[in-house]
């Protein structure tokens, strides 16, 4: 017979889960579907005293769409599981980027159970580059109110809050655009990343717009914003590609590991954005 | 080459264990519960190498639901186990060799209490120098791990002068090539249930051998032989990791100190950490040839490290120096080897048992060659290759076989050679294919202890027992027996009922290893048959008065075959009524007569052609196609043929391109399943054909060889010339580094 020596808290909304967290003396956790704190179980890290589920909370377990100053908008409860999103006809039809990145997270079974608040809110998440690339807004909690921030600058923030959902703007139509999401693993599926790396390439009015965003292992992901500064205004003709490549392997600063050094990712970086390049440069002449 | 699988699926069997496997309804010896039973826990190192100053027990045994906590003074017997010399202690009380060495272990009624008391006992360390290198080891100014130092043992084999003829060489190539920790990756980890009995005590624990365990047992116990029952089967997953005692010698010493049954089951962490893995090997080998493509001259240096304790080490590279120059004439060889100490851990049997790192380097030399003398690489190997009646690698008389000849010439059909070098959609991939072949040693060699036999009876319900010492490790041993034994008595499956893996009720057969499980089962009934049908065609006749001539056995019982005429004269069952009839046997797995030590007599051979893609954004290396020619005999069950090989080749391609249990300064880098990876389905390739050649040389008896091994040996050099068709850059190291890759096109 096994014994759980950890108890188990049911939240009805946010407000009762941060207080059942304030209460409690002991160690605790948000949990949803736990995937990523198994793994750090199972690493070694010390299980909690109490467990505070947030699976109850139904508010932030739903996918919808808004008109918001005349631009639709798509809100993703952090709550909803990474297969619910994968496949959910907002997230397939207007941010196909998001659903390619959460079809590379883990394996089936881990993104049924698995959320999308839990991949974002474990900060090295597989999907956040993605997110990063669309602009994505966050609301959350911070125990005393509900704020919307971009999810860039939610981030950088140190104090705890508790994440509620994914904001993201459709994007305005402009012509010659490519995206792309591209997850280098150790293996082919079912693997941590080692590098990902996300982008968007179009031409605007006033020349080539760039967005990319990169992360990978323990690497927080952040958008290289020195390099699209590189890249954007830019006559798409004139563009120094060496040059770009060379500020992306400079400002990109992946976290090594036992089994990839920085210089190996910083390579695998510049090499896959060359790659988008060339496929974009080819598909829009 | 055609398509195997196609022809299979006409021919074969239903493995007997199979939809209870596949739907999970089997219950594994871990899966096993009994009321009352006590949870035990093992505590071991914190240090790769430490010498222990005080353990001290009380505040664990104090700990409210623990029910016994156990150190080397709980060791009734000989504090020591190793399947050649129980060199590793059960508990260690001076000195810890490596983080799984074990110090302490408890049984407590739950599992979680059993874990806390682990922390409560208080051990005082010294940490002692590291030696995490097996060049380290060898420098005599390293602490000697072991009262005889660090050397575990030495082998050599000399024919010719090597010296003399490099000179005379055209063209001689000297590398170095290093292989790594690769772990057995069982589904079902180490553990079991041990509940004292009576007259002594029941072990239902896996393992390759249960009557070596009952043995080894018997003597940490100090309890005779006859007292312990060692069931064994079935296991989920074995590949040499289970042969080896692991937690056998805790539980056992638990259940008899607290007079309770005790279940231990290692978490994936605590496997990693005390389990045994395949021996890491750098080796260094210069070979000349002459421009003609004859080798001339080859020089091995073979440096394995075994980690803290020998257990099969010196086994493993007698093997590894046997099989150096694999299926070539080499007239002058020169191979030492090296079985090093270190505080890593502990390094033994392994599906492959060294054949995979020697036949790395050796088929690496001859693609090396072949390149620098612009010959065909399958053309290189034919020109070199031994003759069917020639001597074995090592000099030694061996069954006469053609089989190399044959499966490279299969191998040479192969149509993804002649595939599009270019990659079809992207310019940053390459496309490469390369072979490599084989041979590989079956059954334990001379001068091992290597007996075998079964036994079958004709029990009291009427049913024909067919009865086997072996394990089912998964690899289809019930499939095995099941297909030869209907075919040698005649009986059908519903008349026969198979025993295996239980010491009270199955005869000695010697171990589910070394490729020998389906061999020996071919051999023992070919000597049970006669007399056992004999005496069932004797009795029947004398109660039907048929003449014994006539009759036959078959389905439900003894027939009447005379002319066309066919009729069923007795059943089993009516036969049983009147007598019970049993036939044993004992012999030795056929050895070479050389005294060689684990010199073999049979082999295998397997030529391998595959197809890779290597992506030079990542430095990714992609199996896309493999095609295997294998030669071990007939084919018992086709199914469970192509599952080994299949089964074997993923293992194989795990070990090239991505399995390595890391450590640093003697501790493991890779805990589990999410740092240590393994081949998942995306990573297999979609097409894979296997060409079994079942031709023996003529009046060769020795029937079907196993293939457990046979699958797993030539696949990586096979990839790694691939890899260097694919980009001009020949791999040394496994698994692949893809920033090697990488780098190698920055060097272009």
């Amino acid at each position: 017979m096994r014994t759980l020596e950890t108890k188990v808290w049911s939240a009805k909304d946010i407000y009762e889960a941060w207080e059942i967290k304030a209460s409690v003396k002991d160690s605790s956790v948000f949990i949803m579907g736990g995937t990523f704190l198994q793994t750090k179980w199972e690493n070694g890290v010390q299980y909690p005293d109490h467990l505070i589920h947030l699976g109850e909370i139904k508010e932030y377990k739903q996918i919808y769409s808004l008109q918001e100053h005349q631009v639709k908008t798509i809100h993703i409860g952090a709550f909803v599981s990474l297969a619910e999103c994968h496949k959910h006809p907002l997230i397939q039809n207007d941010c196909s980027l998001l659903a390619d990145s959460i079809g590379t997270i883990a394996a089936p079974a881990v993104r049924n159970l698995g959320t999308i608040g839990g991949n974002i809110a474990n900060r090295i998440g597989d999907s956040i580059p993605a997110l990063l690339v669309l602009d994505a807004e966050v609301l959350y909690f911070d125990g005393n109110e509900i704020k919307r921030d971009s999810l860039e600058n939610w981030l950088k923030q140190k104090e705890d809050s508790l994440l509620l959902e994914i904001i993201i703007t459709e994007q305005k139509a402009s012509v010659q655009s490519h995206q792309f999401a591209n997850k280098v693993g150790r293996r082919e599926a079912f693997t941590a990343s080692v590098v990902t790396i996300a982008g968007r390439f179009s031409i605007e009015e006033n020349g080539v717009s760039l967005i990319l965003a990169a992360g990978g292992g323990e690497t927080i992901p952040r958008r290289l914003r020195r390099t699209e500064n590189l890249v954007n205004h830019q006559d798409i003709e004139t563009i120094p590609l060496q040059q770009i490549t060379g500020e992306l392997i400079k400002e990109y600063n992946p976290i090594a590991d036992a089994f990839f050094a920085e210089d190996y990712r910083r390579k695998v970086a510049a090499n896959l954005f060359m790659v988008e390049w060339e496929k974009w440069r080819e598909k829009h002449g | 080459m055609g398509n195997y699988t196609s022809s299979i699926l006409k021919t074969s069997r239903i493995r007997p264990d199979g939809i209870e496997k596949v739907t999970g309804k089997l219950s594994y010896l871990t899966d096993l519960q009994i009321q009352g039973m006590l949870y035990g826990k093992v505590l071991r190192s914190q240090y790769p190498h430490a010498k222990i100053l005080n353990i001290s027990v009380e505040k664990a045994e104090q700990l409210p639901g623990v029910k016994a906590v156990i150190t080397s003074k709980d060791v009734p017997g000989l504090n020591g186990f190793g399947l050649i010399f129980p060199d590793q202690p059960v508990f260690c009380d001076s000195v810890v060799r490596y983080v799984g060495d074990a110090i302490a272990a408890v049984a407590a009624i739950t599992p979680e209490i059993a874990e806390k008391a682990l922390h409560l006992i208080e051990v005082d360390y010294e940490p002692l120098p590291v030696i995490d290198d097996p060049e380290k080891a060898l420098d005599p100014s390293s602490i000697p791990l072991h009262p005889n130092g660090n050397l575990l043992h030495q082998a050599s084999y000399v024919n010719g002068n090597v010296h003399e003829s490099f000179p005379h060489c055209d063209v001689v190539v000297e590398e170095t090539y290093q292989l790594p920790r690769q772990m057995h990756a069982y589904m079902e980890t180490e553990g079991g249930l041990f509940i004292p009995e009576e007259d002594g005590l029941s072990v239902y624990a896996g393992t390759q051998h249960g009557y070596k365990d009952r043995f080894q047992l018997s003597r940490i116990l100090d309890l005779p032989e006859t007292e312990i029952r060692v069931v064994s089967s079935p296991m989920g997953g074995s590949f040499g990791g289970k042969d080896e005692l692991n937690i056998q010698p805790y539980g056992a010493l638990l259940a008899l100190k607290t007079g309770c049954p005790v279940k231990i089951h290692q978490s994936r962490r605590e496997s990693v950490c005390a389990g045994i893995k395949k021996h890491p090997m750098k080796i260094t080998v210069k070979t000349g040839a002459t421009k003609e493509g004859k080798l001339l001259a080859h020089q091995v240096r073979i440096l394995a490290d075994t980690g803290a304790y020998a257990t099969l080490g010196p086994a493993v590279l007698d093997f590894a120096v046997e099989h150096a120059v694999g299926p070539y004439v080499i007239p002058n060889v020169e191979t030492h080897g090296f079985c090093l100490f270190t505080n890593n851990g502990v390094a033994g049997e392994f599906r492959g048992f060294g054949g995979n790192q020697i036949t790395f380097a050796l088929e690496g030399q001859i693609d090396r060659l072949a390149d620098q003398l612009g010959i065909c690489p399958l053309e290189m190997r034919k020109r070199n290759l031994r003759k069917p009646t020639d001597c074995g690698p090592v000099g030694q008389e061996i069954a006469p076989t053609n089989g190399d000849e044959l499966v490279l010439k299969e191998i040479a059909h192969s149509p993804l050679l002649k595939t599009e070098k270019a990659h079809k959609q992207d310019s940053w991939k390459k496309v490469g294919t390369g072979v490599a072949l084989t041979m590989h040693g079956g059954g334990l060699g001379f001068g091992r202890l290597d007996p075998a036999g079964g036994k079958i009876a004709l029990n009291q319900d009427g049913k024909i027992q067919i009865m086997f010492g072996f394990e089912e490790v998964g690899q289809g041993l019930l499939a095995v027996i099941e297909t030869l034994t209907t075919k040698a008595i005649g009986c059908s499956t519903a008349d026969l009922e198979i025993v295996i893996g239980d010491t009270d009720k199955a005869p000695h057969s010697g171990s589910s290893t070394a490729s020998r499980g389906t061999s020996m089962v071919w051999h023992s009934l070919e000597r049970l048959k006669g007399p056992f049908i004999e005496k069932l065609v004797t009795q029947a006749s004398a109660i039907s008065d048929y003449p014994k001539e006539q009759l036959v056995l078959g389905e439900n019982g003894v027939w009447l075959c005379e002319n066309s005429e066919e009729k069923l004269v007795v059943t089993y069952k009516q036969l049983a009524e009147e007598k019970t009839v049993s036939v044993e046997t004992q012999f030795d797995f056929p050895t070479t007569p050389n005294a060689i030590p684990g010199g073999h007599f049979l082999y295998s051979f397997a030529a391998v052609a595959v197809k890779v893609e290597v992506n030079l954004v990542t430095g990714h290396v992609k199996v896309i196609d493999i095609d295997q020619a294998v030669a071990a005999g007939p084919v018992v069950n086709p199914i469970g043929y192509l599952g080994q090989i299949e089964g074997g080749t993923i293992m194989a391609l795990g070990y090239t391109l991505l399995e390595e249990a890391q450590m640093e300064e003697g501790r493991y880098v890779t805990n589990n399943f999410d740092s240590y990876l393994i081949p998942g389905i995306q990573d297999i390739p979609a097409s894979m054909h296997v060409r079994a050649i079942e031709d023996l040389w003529e009046g060769d008896s020795y029937g079907p060889r196993g293939v457990g091994e046979i699958g797993t040996i030539a696949l990586a050099p096979a990839i790694a010339r691939a890899i260097y068709e694919a980009t001009g850059h020949w791999v040394t190291k496994l698994p692949v580094s893809r920033d090697e890759i990488l780098q190698s096109r920055e060097r272009i």
